[in-house]
């Protein structure tokens, strides 16, 4: 009775992972590497989210046989597979995120099927923890040509006093996270900055990016190397993690969706990132809600950038406890958006190059240096608040040495006589 | 004589006789026969896992169960969002004289998540082996419970066995292991263990053992292949009549259903 069984074993076994193993793999791999960025971006796309079972023992894990985790994420696969094909809907890709005790599959829609009926059907399956549409996040930034090489222009160089604030803090051992577009990492300013460079963005390797250069130029660009400018932060550990792509050449938007922007987050929550930058906006989404309040519950900085064309100045910048942050230009914002320099600042780009930038992407990126300052001076993870001037606009100095308008480096009194009027 | 059964999990030179095997083989059908129906029962609400795997040498706590030889073997799981989880597993060796089977294991759990990056977990396992021994077929089990932490990337583990692979042997067994993810489809493991004898016979060897392991496996789709480098001590792994390092690099592959 047992030997024909164990003789049974090897011939199906080898046969199973010769003739199926073959089969398996070429639809998966061609299924995501066929994907681009602008369908990525499509609205034709749903996120399905299945329940993940509490991480636990597996026999043979290790020792032998096969890998639990290999075979319960292809089982839920199978699942997420039967789900699409009851439902007329195709299974394109697929990112897990224990921290939030899911998986995310990205399901493409069929012409004539609205995104909020096919989320209502597959919701009903009993392992659908809750699906929701794919969204699109655009940085609301410009880039102004300039010929002339970066000059000591930064409006933080002044309004900030930048100088002195370095003095007191540069970020050290503070992790920051850059969710943008490609940064060029090699760039003479920002080269040696980064502790980890990670593509979260479903396509062929691309070349270095405007947008995400420029921002991380802004939280980290190296001081006193007598080249390019200074960073916000120039002693932190920034984390590049590719979230979002540039559409075409200058002028036109820098895009990310739901599915990039949380396989980057939750990334950064995984490597414990004291300060994430999002300097990006879109709709309200439910995946990325849970990823943010993870983050914070972990006593992590998150700074979003305010759109005031969005309702509520956009998502993420509207969730309770994120610090949004406007270039100090724009008018009328909420008391609760803090305003930053995000006007005509220098910066890095690719190509080794630097030029001035505006948007209040930059002014957010400004706010997540100084929240590294900060960390890194007081010491602890508690919740930032920043000091405001009359206008408004945040006070550096004041909210790194508790000691607003009087402070000893006198850089409330300094910016207030140097910035011009607002109109 | 006694330093083989102080050290060699799977008792070799004390195994049970053949009849036994039976009696457990029977037992397993019946764990089975208690697995399915919960499986096809409830296949939207949990996952059902099936998988063929291959390794070239079957190894436990840094020995070879399977005397070095390659084995098969075919696993079911039972994965619910709940908490609970089944397993079971059957295993054949590639022996000199054709394909013979070398063991199961069965394992039920329950696993509960804390927080975010923190989960526990129980559960009892029960393994049951058989080796050739000078002509005769020998056989050779254990139970085992255990209670796990597991946080972030790491994971301890305690197991306790009131008779580990032969009557009258209890044992502890403690574990580390820490697994990294660096891409999409790779994975890294390391694992150390300890195991110390609690109560033995007078004449066994107490002597605690240790093993480590490294492993990495890749995914392609539905198939994950791996390698991983074990090792233990003190003292060599005797089979096949003759002594070998504890040390040994393995591969394997897996298809999942």
């Amino acid at each position: 009775m047992i030997p024909w069984l164990a003789r049974l074993l090897f011939p199906a076994a080898l046969a199973g992972l010769a003739v199926l193993g073959a089969t398996a793999v070429g639809p998966a791999l061609a299924s995501q590497s066929s994907r681009t960025p602008a369908e990525a971006g499509s609205p034709r796309e749903i996120l399905v989210m299945l329940k993940l079972a509490p991480p636990h023992f597996r026999p043979n894990s290790g020792y032998g046989g096969s890998y639990g985790d290999a075979q319960s994420t292809t089982a839920r696969r199978r699942t997420a597979q039967q789900i699409a094909r009851s439902n007329g809907l195709q299974l394109i890709d697929s990112w897990p995120m224990p921290l939030l005790g899911i998986d995310c599959y990205v399901m493409r829609l069929p012409s004539g099927l609205s995104a909020e009926a096919a989320i209502a059907q597959v919701t009903r399956h009993p392992m659908v923890a809750w699906s929701q549409p794919m969204h699109e996040y655009r940085s609301k930034s410009a880039v102004r040509r300039h010929g002339d090489p970066l000059s000591r222009a930064a409006p933080a160089a002044t309004s900030w006093r930048l100088a002195d604030l370095h003095r007191v803090a540069t970020g050290r051992g503070v992790s920051i996270a850059v969710i943008d577009s490609k940064v060029e990492t090699s760039h003479p300013d920002l080269a040696g900055q980064f502790v980890v460079v990670k593509d979260f963005v479903s396509t062929r390797p691309t070349s270095s990016e405007r947008h995400g250069t420029g921002v991380a130029g802004v939280i980290g660009a190296k001081a006193n190397n007598g080249i390019g400018m200074a960073g916000i932060a120039p002693g932190a550990r920034l984390m590049a993690l590719r979230a979002c792509w540039q559409t075409g050449s200058t002028g036109s938007p820098t895009i990310c969706n739901s599915l990039s922007l949380a396989r980057a987050l939750h990334f950064a929550i995984q490597r414990r990132a004291q300060v994430i930058n999002l300097s990006v906006s879109g709709p309200s989404d439910v995946l990325i809600q849970k990823l943010i309040f993870l983050a914070q519950s972990s006593r992590t900085t998150v700074v979003a950038a305010f759109d005031p064309n969005l309702p509520a100045g956009g998502f993420p910048a509207s969730q309770p406890g994120v610090i949004a942050v406007a270039e100090d230009s724009l008018q009328n914002i909420p008391s609760r958006v803090y305003a930053a320099p995000g006007r005509n600042v220098p910066t890095t780009q690719p190509g080794g190059r630097w030029n001035f930038v505006s948007g209040s992407s930059y002014a957010a990126a400004h706010v997540s240096g100084l929240a590294a300052l900060v960390r890194q001076e007081r010491r602890s993870p508690q919740a930032i608040t920043f000091a405001r001037s009359a206008d408004g606009s945040i006070d550096a100095c004041g909210t790194l040495l508790h000691a607003s308008g009087d402070c000893v480096c006198r850089c409330g009194a300094l910016r207030q006589a140097e910035r011009p009027a607002r109109p | 004589m006694i330093a083989f059964a102080g050290v060699a999990p799977c008792g070799r030179l004390s195994g049970r006789p053949g009849h036994n095997w039976q009696y457990r083989l029977t037992l397993f059908s019946r764990l089975l026969a208690l697995l399915l129906p919960i499986t096809i029962a409830s296949p939207a609400r949990s996952q059902v896992a099936l998988s063929l795997a291959v390794e070239s040498d079957y190894r436990f706590r840094g020995y070879s169960l399977s005397s070095g030889r390659p084995t098969a073997s075919v696993n079911l799981a039972y994965d619910s969002p709940s908490g609970l989880y089944l397993y079971g597993s059957v295993a054949g060796v590639h022996r000199n004289d054709g394909a013979d089977l070398l063991g199961y294991q069965a394992n039920i759990g329950y696993a509960k998540r804390l927080t975010p990056t923190a989960s526990v977990d129980a559960g009892v396992i029960h393994f049951q082996s058989r080796y050739p021994y000078f002509g005769s077929t020998q056989s050779s089990h254990y139970t085992e419970a255990y209670v796990a932490a597991h946080v972030r990337e790491f994971t301890a583990r305690v197991f306790y066995s009131p008779h580990y692979f032969r009557d009258g042997v209890s044992t502890a067994y403690g574990e580390l292991d820490a697994a990294i993810q660096p891409s999409a489809n790779w994975r890294l493991n390391a694992h150390v263990g300890l195991l110390a004898y609690l109560t033995t016979p007078v004449y066994f060897d107490r002597s605690t053992s240790y093993d480590w392991r490294l492993r990495a496996s890749r995914q392609f789709g539905a198939v994950e292949v791996h390698a991983a480098v074990t090792g233990g001590g003190p003292g060599k792994d005797y089979y096949g009549g003759a002594a070998h390092d504890r040390t040994a690099l393995t591969v394997g592959g897996s298809l999942n259903f």
